[in-house]
């Protein structure tokens, strides 16, 4: 308790807490451009912390993540740009609502949900981080390989217009997953020689590829149809954060949290799964699946809340083992080295105010995510009303700068425009790029476990089932297939 | 006439390097890192940064180019212009890259101005009572027929090479499963899937110091300054040493006027104390080495784990 | 969505590429250590599961007669049939143009070139008949196109510390 005091001394500094704003607004900036991923914009702040005490440097750091994540979901629901795997989700339904003239609803809505994700994620890591640790521990390669089965399973949720197509999707995205150096013998597969896929196909630029350059390329097309306008034809409605709006969704925004804070604990692999998995299962809770993907709030507040809680179940595992589960944390993690500090459960006992401190400004980080967003949605509005062949233009000159950015390699540029030229018919012929982007997500984590797995078993299959949290991920996999394809059935007969 | 001409152009060519020198540095310098932003080798040179642009007197351009596991951005500095203006950083991972053979620069290409840290490879186990040190380690293993599985931290990197060196060096049956990093194998071997792992200390301290791995050996000339208490190979009677480490290199054919401003502004670097308060906070020690010494341990150092590399690839 | 005839094509065009992929990973090992799964089996596994998938999908879209049917025209189109294509390719071509101009020319100079001829590609392209370029606006989009770049150019070199490609000239 003491300790606790003595931390809330530590953030209730008006230069500390000033520093926290700094780093959300710089991060929420960074966020929205595409290409500049959170991880770059802590790296680019951490030599300021070096001068710093650790909770005013680590404050300043999480602000940056929190608000680079909130930030990528504006480029999602404006321009449809992923900026990162987990804001895809976001895009299935606030764009398609911002494309019907709504987008400060989508925004209003996109801002109350990262707010209250936020938030949850910070009771339950100042709450529960030891325990939630331990079960991310019991997550050998058996467990990775049922629960990315699991991720693989929402392709049928996913793929409303057919299913047969959507699978064709999703094996597209799991056959381009397998190019580079095979995880565990260290084969090259599929990679001609080319340095740059040696690692495999980097995941950026399929994103912005798939979602942004399709996407503009299909309004190229749009731009020279009968109703040719300079502006989008709806009005602009007003934009607000939609608090009431988006807590009637109540039901929604406490499953999407619990599954985003607990899947994002999961190192590696919950990042980028977690929002698709809060939206699939928004969606079967919901009493009408069929108006997901067309600009229903619900998919929104799903993807959205768990989206930023996620930020706080990554730090669990981050501080409470040492293991960092993605690049975020990584450069986190390395900023709170050269602090000093060594993460770990020493940090729990030996340094008690400084961690009580990290979450207390994470709290902080979130009131000024929320706060900095409030002020900035009449902004980011304005977007929309750039003529819209001058707004193709700058929407392509940014994804060819973010995605050139990650790597200052030219090769992924091009990469990106191979898949925006895919992802524009896979979508003109109904086959959808969302089922692309969980393939290329999952199918990593699916094969190099299963052949871990295997390797460990000796070649042995039952320790699928054998393993208890493994058995349960199957089983619910293959219950949550049925209940889908159950739910198709229902929706295209009532249909016809 | 023709050989007047020659020395005279020799002469000339010798005056302008010469001049090059000697206002060198003029421009940017371009620090080519083949990791992305927030890896352990991008902390140490941005941790570097500072203090090398103070003693160089010019502005250092950190450019991540992270592509194909460092052989993207190892070839990029292989291609530059040896003047100075472009440096990497050397890690065993240039070595590993030739072994594997999926480059085309040898360890030849490159001319190396500084080693700045080391890092020695460890053994660490998860918590088993029967695995308290080296010796009750091999000997259960030896009494229970059955192999040790140890996570690496990815397909042919050195810490994949040496848990097989390892293996070979202590005559034990060490299984290698691959991970995808190195924090992954660490929770793989918390969560007891794997039998324990082979990584830098950076990567298993804070298990260590959480009481869930124990340290059974470490690979360095002397004791890891994190792991004080963990003996070297060495004393332990194995002929075997073999250390991660990060330093300084141009492409081959740096002009050696400007090497040795080099070493000068590394030798000013590695004294600042924020700097080895850094490197003592990611688990390094400071262990510079320049000239023919350097040449002497990257001889040594790579030989083993180019061998190693080449068998992996079978 | 219009079914045309090149929802058939499009899915030959896939079916060749799984085959393309199939007939690759033939080349791959195909022996695994400790009872494992080779390098060579997901590879096979998927691109076999994506034909049969596609011949599934074809066979159905046969069925329902989507497949070939053929497409369905705008009457109400006041611009010409080729006029989005021809600008849809244009947009792809302009795209590859800037890619491979971005290391040679340096940033500033190829993306303001970029956004020059994308924007007056795209305005030639949509002008109803009759309509005259006017010498003012193509200036002023010469000069949007300027200022953009460098803008941009500074955020990111200076502001966010990313290292884009210069000629070395005056800094860009």
């Amino acid at each position: 308790m003491g300790d606790y005091v003595e931390a809330l001394g530590l953030v209730f500094q008006w230069h500390v807490l000033l520093v926290i704003g700094g780093g959300t607004l710089l991060g929420l900036i960074m966020g929205a451009l595409p290409g500049l991923t959170a991880a770059m914009a802590i790296a680019l702040l951490l030599p300021l912390t070096f001068g710093m005490p650790p909770v005013m440097g680590m404050g300043m750091l999480l602000g940056t993540l929190c608000g680079a994540i909130a930030g990528g979901s504006v480029s999602a629901t404006l321009l449809n740009i992923p900026g990162t795997p987990s804001s895809v989700a976001t895009t299935l339904d606030a764009f398609p609502m911002a494309r019907r003239g709504e987008a400060g609803r989508a925004l209003g809505i996109c801002i109350v949900s990262s707010f209250i994700g936020g938030i949850f994620s910070a009771v339950v890591l100042s709450l529960l981080a030891p325990p939630i640790a331990d079960f991310a521990l019991r997550f050998g390669p058996a467990e990775y390989f049922a629960l990315s089965v699991f991720g693989l399973v929402i392709i049928a949720s996913v793929s409303s217009k057919s299913l047969i197509k959507g699978l064709v999707a999703g094996l597209i995205g799991l056959l381009i997953a397998t190019v580079g150096t095979d995880p565990v013998a260290g084969v090259q597969r599929y990679t001609f020689h080319n340095l740059s896929l040696l690692t495999g196909v980097n995941l950026l630029p399929a994103l912005i590829g798939l979602f942004a350059v399709s996407q503009v390329l299909k309004d190229v097309v749009d731009y020279f149809g009968p109703e040719r306008t300079e502006h989008s034809k709806n009005k602009m409605d007003h934009a607000s954060p939609r608090w009431l709006e988006t807590l009637s969704y109540w039901k929604v925004l406490a499953s999407s949290s619990v599954i985003g804070t607990v899947v994002g604990a999961i190192p590696g692999a919950g990042g980028s799964i977690g929002s698709f998995l809060s939206y699939d299962q928004a969606k079967k809770m919901s009493k009408t699946p069929e108006k997901f993907g067309t600009g229903h709030p619900e998919g929104i507040v799903a993807s959205e809340s768990s989206n930023n809680a996620l930020v706080g179940g990554a730090l669990i595992p981050m501080l409470t083992l040492g293991i960092p589960g993605e690049a975020a944390t990584a450069v986190l993690m390395g900023g709170l080295m050269i602090q000093g500090i060594s993460p770990g459960p020493t940090l729990f006992t030996d340094n008690g105010s400084i961690i009580y401190g990290i979450f207390i400004a994470f709290f902080v980080a979130n009131i000024f995510m929320l706060l900095i967003q409030w002020f900035g949605i009449q902004i980011f509005v304005k977007v929309l009303q750039v003529p819209r062949k001058l707004l193709m233009a700058l929407i392509l000159m940014f994804c060819v700068i973010g995605v050139y950015a990650v790597d200052a390699d030219i090769f992924n540029v091009y990469l990106m425009l191979g898949f925006g030229v895919l992802g524009y018919f896979l979508n003109r012929y109904d086959f959808g790029t969302a089922p692309v982007i969980l393939g290329l997500i999952l199918g990593p984590i699916a094969e190099s476990n299963i052949r871990r797995a295997l390797m460990l078993s000796s070649g042995d299959w039952s320790v699928l089932v054998t393993r208890p949290i493994s058995l349960v991920f199957l089983l619910v996999s293959a219950a949550f297939l049925f209940f889908t394809l159950w739910q198709n059935r229902r929706q295209t007969t009532s249909h016809s | 006439m023709k050989r007047l001409l020659s020395v005279f152009g020799a002469a000339t060519m010798l005056a302008s390097s010469m001049a090059m020198a000697a206002d060198y540095p003029s421009k940017n310098i371009e620090f080519i890192v083949p990791w992305s932003a927030g890896g352990g080798a991008d902390n140490v040179v941005r941790a570097l940064q500072p203090s090398l642009e103070k003693a160089l007197g010019a502005t250092i351009v950190v450019r991540n180019l992270s592509g194909g596991g460092g052989a993207v951005g190892f070839s990029r500095a292989v291609a530059s212009k040896p003047d100075g203006y472009t440096v990497t950083i050397p890690t065993n991972a240039t070595f590993t890259l030739e072994g594997l053979g999926n480059v085309a620069f040898t360890r030849d290409d490159f001319d190396y101005i500084a080693r700045v840290l080391v890092e020695p490879y460890v053994l660490a186990v998860r918590k088993n009572d029967a695995w308290q040190d080296l010796d009750s380690l091999s000997s259960d293993l030896k009494s229970s027929d059955k192999p040790l599985r140890i996570g690496a931290s990815g397909v042919g990197s050195s810490t994949h090479i040496v848990s097989l060196m390892l293996g070979e060096a202590l005559g034990l049956n060490i299984e290698v499963i691959p991970f995808d990093s190195g924090s992954a194998a660490v929770s793989a071997a918390m969560g007891g899937h794997i039998d324990g792992v082979v990584l830098n200390p950076s990567e298993v301290i804070s298990a260590i110091n959480g009481d869930r791995l124990t340290s059974i050996v470490t690979t360095g000339e002397e004791r890891s300054s994190a792991l004080p208490d963990t003996p070297t190979m060495e004393e332990s009677g194995h002929d075997f040493e073999l250390s991660q480490w990060r330093g300084i290199a141009a492409p081959k054919g740096l002009d050696p006027a400007i090497e040795a401003k080099w070493v000068e502004a590394v030798k000013q670097a590695v004294e600042d104390p924020q700097f080895q308060k850094a490197a003592r906070s990611m688990g390094s020690d400071i262990s510079p080495l320049y000239g023919d010494e350097l040449d002497q341990f990257v001889e040594r150092t790579s030989k083993p784990l180019i061998e190693e590399a080449k068998a992996i690839r079978q | 969505m219009v079914k045309t005839r090149s929802d058939a094509l499009f899915h030959l065009v896939l079916l060749a590429l799984a085959g393309w992929f199939l007939q690759e990973a033939w080349n791959l090992p195909a022996n695994a250590a400790g009872g494992s799964l080779s390098p060579a089996f997901f590879p096979r596994a998927i691109s076999s599961a994506i034909a049969i998938l596609l011949l599934i999908s074809m066979v159905r879209g046969l069925i329902a007669g989507t497949l070939l049917a053929s497409d369905a025209s705008d009457d109400a189109a006041t611009t010409p049939g080729w006029v989005p294509v021809v600008g849809w390719c244009g947009v792809a071509l302009l795209l590859v143009l800037y890619a491979t101009l971005l290391e040679p020319l340096g940033y500033v100079i190829s993306t303001a070139l970029f956004l020059f001829l994308c924007v007056a590609m795209v305005s030639v392209l949509s002008r109803q008949t009759g309509e005259r370029i006017a010498i003012g606006r193509v200036l002023m989009l010469a000069l949007f196109s300027a200022v953009v770049s460098v803008a941009i150019f500074l955020i990111f070199s200076v502001g966010f510390e990313i290292v884009l490609p210069t000629i070395g000239v005056m800094g860009v």
